[in-house]
C-alpha cells in the first residue's frame, strides 16, 4: 500500500507503533504504542520520558534504523530511508561508538565520505565544528583516549557535517560537564535560530525547557502530554512580579492590600540555578579572577 | 576458624555464581547449539554414509568422531571462554563484577570453569553420539546364520533422531513455556542420550530384540579413555584462550589461543629433543601429542587407565598454571 | 559513489592495519616464508619453498579473509558503530563493496608481500636458471581421442554390443568419457599411441616427455617394451626402451628442432614387447599418463599468475564472510561461513574421489549394496557436490599452487576465467544478497 506524507511538515508520525517479538515472532515488548505528532520546519522539539518509555526506539523509527510494526513515518514528506532524506538529516545517537584508533579529524573525514562532501569543503567544515565543539586542539588525538564527555562533542560534530535541515539529539548533554552542556543549549539555540529542526530526546528536563519549542512526554510508549512549553507550564490562575529591593515598601503594600481581599501572596528572593551559578564561577576563573 | 569458613563459603559462593553464569550464557550463545548439532549429527551420519570402508569401518567412525570433538570442542571453547570473557572486558562486565566483593582470581577462575561446565557437557554428549556412531559403523559378524559385514542401521537412526528430538523439544518448550532454548537443549540431549545408552542394550546389532538375560552394549567403551584425553585437550585450550583474552582484545586472543595450540602440535618434534633453550619452550607449550592417542584403539588395542591418569594430572597442572598467569595478568589491568 | 564506497574502504584497510590481528598475520607470515627448509635436493627444496609456503600462507589468508569479513560488519552492528554509516546516504551495496574491498585488498597485499619475499629468496638461493626454469603442457589433441571413441563404437555396432533402448549418441558419450577417465590395459605386443599439437614455435623449443604407467608388479618395476615420439611425417625422432628397472615412470626429451621447424603435432607411442604367453598388461591412462611439455617464460610469471588466482579465492572468501557478518552475530557468521567453505571443500574432495574413481579399473570396488538411507543421501549429497563442483572448476581447473610448484606454466586463459567467476560474478552474487539484507535489517543497538 502506498505511504501518505504530510509535506509541510518536518516530521511527521502517524500511529506509529513499535512491537519487539521473540524468536517465535510472538509480541514480547510494546515499545511504542500509537503514537502521532509532527514536528514543524525551523521548531525545537523534545521528547520526553523517563527510561524506557520509548524515546530512543521513537527516533530509531524515524531515522528509518528500525521499522514500525504499524504507522507511518515521514521525514520532509518522504520515506526516511530515501537517500535525499538521509542527506538532509544529522544524527547523534545516545552513545557515541567511534572507531577508537582514530582521530576526530580522520573520524568526521570518513562521514565527510559518506555525504559525499568535497575534500576541500570537508576540511574547511571539520575545521569549523572542530572549533565549534571546542575539539580542535585534541583533533588529532585518537578516541581510544578520550572520555565519554569528549566523544560525545565528536558525535555532535559528525551529526552537523552534512548542514542538515533536520537535526535528531538523543540525549545530547548525557556525559557532558555543565560547561559542555551550556555550549550544546547554546548551538541548539543557533540551530533553531538559523531556521533548522532539532529534535531533542532527553530526561534532563531542566535542558529542554531551555531550548525547545514544543514538546511530547512519552510514558510507556504512549503519548502522556503534547504541546508548547507555555502551554503546558503556564499556571493560569496565578501571577508573578520581581522588582528591586529599592521597592520593596510598596510590594509589601500590594501584598496587604490582595490579603485584606481575601488572597495568597507568596513573597521571596530569587535565586540563582546551580547550573548559572557554576557557569559564573568558571568563567571567572577562566578569566583569572578569584571569586573568593 | 569460623571467620575462615565463612570466608571460604563467600569465596565459593561467588565463585559458583560465576561459573554458573558463564556456563549459562556459554550454553545459551546461539553458536554454541550450532556447534554442538552440527558435531553431533557429522559423527552419527558418517558411519551411515561410508560405502568404501575396506573392513574399517568401525576405526573410521571413532577416529572422525574423535576429531569432530576436538575441533569443534576448540570453537566452542574459543566462542564460550575468549570471546565472551574479552567482550566482558571490553564492555564493563568485567568492571562491574569485579567492582562487587569479589576478587579479580575468583572472576578468572569462575570464567574457566564456567567455560569448562559447556565443554565437559559437550564432550559429555559427543562420546556418547561416537559410542553410539561406532556400534553402528560396519562391523563383521559371524553367527550360526550369518557371516559378514553388517551395520546397525536401527542404531544409527536412534543417534541421528536423539539431538534432533533434543532440538524440537527444546524448541517446542521455549515456544510453551519460555524455558531458556540453549539450556534445555543441552540437558534434553544428556537425558536423552543416556535413555537411548541404556535402551540400546535391548536390541543386538542386527537390530533383534534381545532378552533381558542377554542384556549387552555392544559398545567400545574403550572410546572412553581418548574421549577424556580429548577432553581434558580441551579444558588446556579453555586456560589458553581464557588467560589470553585478559590481556588481548577478541580477535587478537582468539588468534594467539589458536597459535600457541598449533605449535603444540609440533611442539615434541621441534623442540622436543634440542638444547636447554628448546626444552624450556616445550616445557612452555602444551604437548598436545600426549591428548591424541586415537591409533591406540586400532586393532583391539587399548589406552591404559594409568596413562590417562597422568596426563590428566599433566593437563591439570598445566591449565592451572596457565590459569595463573592468566590471573596475575588480570590483576594488573586496568579495567574502564 | 567513488568517494562513499573510498571513505568506507579506507576506514576497512585502516582498522585491518592498526588491528593487532593483522600485525600477528604479519609476524606468522614471514615466520611461514623463513623456516621451510626442503629434502636436500633443489627440486625438492624448490617445491617445498613454493607449495608449502605458499599453500600455508594461502591456508592462512584464507582464514583470515573469511573471518575477517565475519567480523567486520558483524562487530560493528553490535557494537552500533555502523550506525552512523546507516543512517548516511549510503546505499547498503556500497557499505558491503567497501568492507569487501578492504578485506580483499589488505590480504591480497599480504599474500604479495609472501610471494616477493618467497621470489627474492629464490632469486638469491643456490637455484640455476634452468632449476627455476617454467614449462608449459601441452595438449592432447581432442580429435584424436573423440576418433578413438568413434573407432570403438564402430567396432560395438559392428558386433551388435550396443543394447537396444539407448541411443548411438548416448553410447558414444560414455565411451568417449570413458576414454577420458579411466586406465586400459596394453597387453603383450600391443601399442597404443598419444597425439599432441604444438602452438606456433612449439616446434623450435626442446620437448620433454614424461610417461607413467602402472606396470604389472606395480612399483617393483619390470616392463618390456619401448616409448618412442613421432612426427607428423611417421620419422622416430626420439626412442626409449624400457626394461625391468623402469617403475612408474621415464623421461625422454626431443630436442629442439628435431620435430621439424613448422610441426604442429607428434605421437607418442607405447608399445609392449612382452611375451604374449608368459607377459601381462601394462595400465595406462589415455589423459594422464603422457604429459609433454615445452619451456615457457620465467617463475615470476608464474608466481604473478598465481597470485591472481589466489587473490581471486580471498576475494570470494572475504564476499561470503562479509554477507555472513551482515546476517549474523561473528560467532554464527563465522560458523555458517566456515560450513559454507567447508561444503565448497568437499565438493574438491569429491572431483577427487570422482577422479580417484575414475582411475580405478572397472571391477575393483568393493561389491555392497547401499540402503534406501544411503541411497537418498549419497543422491542428495551427489547433487550438492556436482553443483559446488560447477561453481568453483574456474578456480580448480587453474590448479596454481600444484602447476607452480611443479613448475608448470599457468595458464592465462584460465587465470582470467577464474578471476573473473571467482573474484568479480561470485562475489557480485553474495554482494547483491548481503546489501538486501542490510537494506531489509533492523538496526537495534543501545
Amino acid at each position: 500500500m502506498e505511504k501518505t506524507y504530510n509535506n509541510d511538515a518536518a516530521v511527521a508520525a502517524t500511529n506509529l507503533t513499535k512491537i519487539f517479538r521473540d524468536f517465535w515472532r510472538r509480541p514480547k515488548k510494546l515499545a511504542v504504542d500509537d503514537v502521532s505528532f509532527s514536528i514543524r520546519r525551523g521548531e525545537v522539539f523534545g521528547l520526553l520520558g523517563p527510561n524506557g518509555s520509548g524515546k530512543s526506539t521513537t527516533i530509531k523509527m524515524l531515522l528509518g534504523l528500525l521499522r514500525p510494526t504499524s504507522g507511518n513515518v515521514s521525514l520532509f514528506g518522504m520515506s526516511p530511508e530515501k537517500r535525499q532524506v538521509r542527506e538532509k538529516v544529522g544524527y547523534m545517537p545516545e552513545l557515541s561508538h567511534f572507531h577508537l584508533y582514530l582521530t576526530p579529524r580522520e573520524t568526521l573525514r570518513y562521514y565527510a565520505g559518506l555525504f559525499n562532501i568535497p575534500a576541500r569543503d570537508a576540511e574547511e567544515k571539520i575545521a569549523y565544528l572542530l572549533d565549534k565543539t571546542n575539539m580542535t586542539e585534541a583533533g588529532d588525538r585518537p578516541l581510544g583516549e578520550f572520555s565519554k564527555g569528549m566523544a560525545r562533542r565528536v558525535g555532535l560534530a559528525q551529526a552537523l557535517l552534512n548542514d542538515p535541515e533536520l537535526i535528531i539529539l538523543d540525549e545530547p548533554t548525557s556525559g557532558l560537564d555543565p560547561i559542555g552542556r551550556h555550549d550544546v543549549k547554546e548551538l541548539i539555540k543557533e540551530l533553531a535560530a538559523a531556521d533548522k529542526t532539532v529534535l531533542l530526546s532527553s530526561h534532563l528536563l531542566a535542558e529542554v525547557e531551555d531550548v525547545c519549542d514544543r514538546v511530547v512526554i512519552l510514558c510507556d510508549g504512549h503519548i502522556g502530554a503534547e504541546g508548547s512549553l507555555s502551554e503546558l507550564l503556564e499556571k493560569r490562575d496565578l501571577v508573578r512580579m520581581t522588582a528591586d529591593t529599592a521597592y520593596e515598601e510598596q510590594i509589601t503594600s500590594v501584598k496587604h492590600d490582595i490579603e485584606k481581599d481575601g488572597g495568597k501572596v507568596l513573597l521571596d528572593r530569587p535565586a540563582m540555578t546551580l547550573e548559572e551559578y557554576f557557569l559564573e564561577i568558571v568563567k571567572q576563573e577562566q578569566k583569572g579572577e578569584s571569586s573568593k | 576458624m569460623i571467620c575462615m569458613f565463612s570466608n571460604v563459603r563467600r569465596y565459593l559462593k561467588s565463585l559458583f555464581s560465576i561459573t554458573g553464569a558463564t556456563a549459562l550464557e556459554g550454553m545459551q550463545q546461539p553458536v554454541t547449539f550450532l556447534l554442538v548439532f552440527t558435531c553431533l549429527e557429522l559423527t552419527v551420519l558418517q558411519p551411515m554414509l561410508q560405502l568404501h570402508t575396506l573392513g574399517e569401518g568401525g576405526r573410521l567412525t571413532r577416529d572422525s568422531g574423535l576429531a569432530f570433538m576436538l575441533v569443534f570442542g576448540i570453537f566452542i571453547a574459543l566462542f564460550t571462554s575468549g570471546f565472551t570473557l574479552s567482550k566482558e572486558i571490553s564492555g564493563g562486565t568485567a568492571a562491574a563484577a569485579v567492582s562487587k566483593p569479589v576478587t579479580r582470581s575468583t572472576f578468572i577462575t569462575g570464567k574457566f570453569l564456567g567455560a569448562l561446565t559447556v565443554i565437559a557437557c559437550f564432550a559429555f554428549c559427543q562420546t556418547f553420539a561416537i559410542l553410539f556412531a561406532e556400534r553402528c559403523s560396519e562391523h563383521y559378524i559371524e553367527t550360526k546364520q550369518f557371516a559378514g559385514y553388517i551395520k546397525d542401521t536401527g542404531c544409527g537412526i536412534a543417534a541421528i533422531a536423539v539431538p534432533a528430538a533434543a532440538l524440537v523439544l527444546a524448541a517446542f518448550m521455549n515456544w510453551w513455556k519460555r524455558w531458556r532454548f540453549g539450556l534445555w537443549f543441552f540437558l534434553l540431549l544428556m537425558a536423552a542420550q543416556a535413555m537411548l545408552f541404556f535402551v540400546l542394550g535391548f536390541f543386538a546389532r542386527d537390530g533383534k530384540l534381545l532378552s533381558p538375560a542377554n542384556y549387552e552394549f555392544a559398545m567400545n567403551f574403550r572410546i572412553i579413555s581418548a574421549a577424556i584425553l580429548i577432553l581434558m585437550l580441551l579444558m588446556v585450550f579453555v586456560s589458553l584462550a581464557t588467560a589470553f583474552s585478559t590481556r588481548l582484545h577478541t580477535g587478537a586472543a582468539l588468534a594467539v589461543s589458536f597459535a600457541v595450540f598449533f605449535a603444540g602440535f609440533i611442539a615434541d618434534s621441534v623442540f622436543g629433543g634440542g638444547n636447554y633453550i628448546a626444552r624450556s619452550i616445550y616445557a612452555l607449550l602444551p604437548d598436545v601429542q600426549h591428548f591424541w592417542v586415537v591409533d591406540s584403539l586400532a586393532a583391539g588395542g587399548s589406552i591404559p587407565i594409568i596413562y590417562v591418569a597422568r596426563v590428566t594430572l599433566y593437563a591439570v597442572t598445566y591449565s592451572l598454571f596457565v590459569l595463573l598467569l592468566g590471573a596475575i595478568s588480570f590483576e594488573t589491568r586496568d579495567l574502564s | 559513489m567513488r568517494r562513499q564506497i573510498g571513505a568506507i574502504f579506507v576506514l576497512g584497510v585502516r582498522s585491518a592495519l592498526r588491528s593487532r590481528l593483522v600485525m600477528a598475520l604479519f609476524v606468522l607470515l614471514i615466520f611461514i616464508t623463513s623456516g621451510i627448509k626442503g629434502d636436500g635436493t633443489a627440486a625438492g627444496e624448490l617445491r617445498m619453498q613454493l607449495t608449502w609456503t605458499l599453500g600455508t600462507a594461502f591456508a592462512v589468508l584464507s582464514a583470515a579473509s573469511l573471518w575477517i569479513g565475519c567480523s567486520t560488519l558483524a562487530a560493528d552492528i553490535e557494537t552500533g558503530r555502523h550506525t552512523g554509516t546507516a543512517v548516511s546516504p549510503v546505499p547498503p551495496a556500497f557499505v558491503w563493496i567497501g568492507r569487501w574491498l578492504a578485506i580483499v585488498t589488505v590480504n591480497v597485499l599480504l599474500l604479495a608481500f609472501v610471494m616477493v619475499l618467497l621470489f627474492i629468496k629464490l632469486r638469491t638461493g643456490a637455484f640455476t636458471a634452468g632449476e627455476t626454469a617454467v614449462s608449459r603442457l601441452l595438449e592432447i589433441d581432442p580429435q584424436s581421442i573423440e576418433q578413438m571413441a568413434l573407432n570403438d563404437y564402430n567396432s560395438a555396432a559392428e558386433q551388435g554390443l550396443i543394447p537396444p533402448g539407448i541411443s548411438g549418441e548416448e553410447v558414444l558419450e560414455l565411451i568417449l568419457k570413458d576414454l577420458r577417465t579411466s586406465y586400459i590395459s596394453v597387453d603383450p605386443e600391443v601399442w597404443v599411441a598419444w597425439h599432441f599439437m604444438l602452438e606456433k614455435g612449439d616446434s623450435l623449443q626442446p620437448v620433454r616427455l614424461k610417461f607413467s604407467f602402472v606396470s604389472p608388479l606395480g612399483a617393483s618395476g619390470g616392463v618390456e617394451g619401448y616409448c618412442e615420439v613421432r612426427n607428423e611425417e611417421e620419422e622416430v625422432v626420439a626412442q626409449l626402451a624400457l626394461g625391468e628397472d623402469d617403475i612408474g615412470s621415464v623421461e625422454l626429451y626431443i630436442p629442439a628442432g628435431e620435430l621439424g621447424d613448422d610441426a604442429s603435432a607428434f605421437t607418442v607411442v607405447f608399445q609392449n614387447t612382452a611375451d604374449p604367453e608368459t607377459g601381462t598388461g601394462v595400465l595406462v591412462h589415455h589423459m594422464e599418463s603422457v604429459k609433454a611439455y615445452v619451456p615457457s617464460g620465467g617463475m615470476a610469471l608464474n608466481m604473478l599468475k598465481c597470485w591472481f588466482a589466489l587473490s581471486a579465492m580471498f576475494a570470494l572468501l572475504a564476499a561470503i564472510g562479509v554477507t555472513c557478518g551482515s546476517m549474523f552475530s561473528f560467532p554464527v557468521a563465522a560458523f555458517v561461513s566456515t560450513a559454507i567453505v567447508c561444503v565448497l571443500l568437499l565438493g574438491q574432495g569429491s572431483s577427487f574421489e570422482e577422479g580417484m574413481e575414475a582411475k580405478t579399473v572397472h571391477g575393483a570396488h568393493e561389491n555392497k549394496t547401499p540402503t534406501l538411507l544411503t541411497e537418498a543421501l549419497n543422491k542428495t549429497s551427489g547433487k550438492i557436490y556436482s553443483t559446488v563442483n560447477a561453481l568453483m572448476e574456474p578456480y580448480t581447473e587453474v590448479k596454481a599452487l600444484d602447476r607452480l610448484g611443479d613448475s608448470i606454466a599457468i595458464d592465462m586463459r584460465l587465470v582470467g576465467k577464474c578471476v573473473f567467476w571467482t573474484a568479480i560474478v561470485q562475489p557480485f552474487i553474495f554482494g547483491a544478497f548481503g546489501s538486501y539484507v542490510l537494506r531489509r535489517r533492523e538496526f537495534v543497538f543501545k
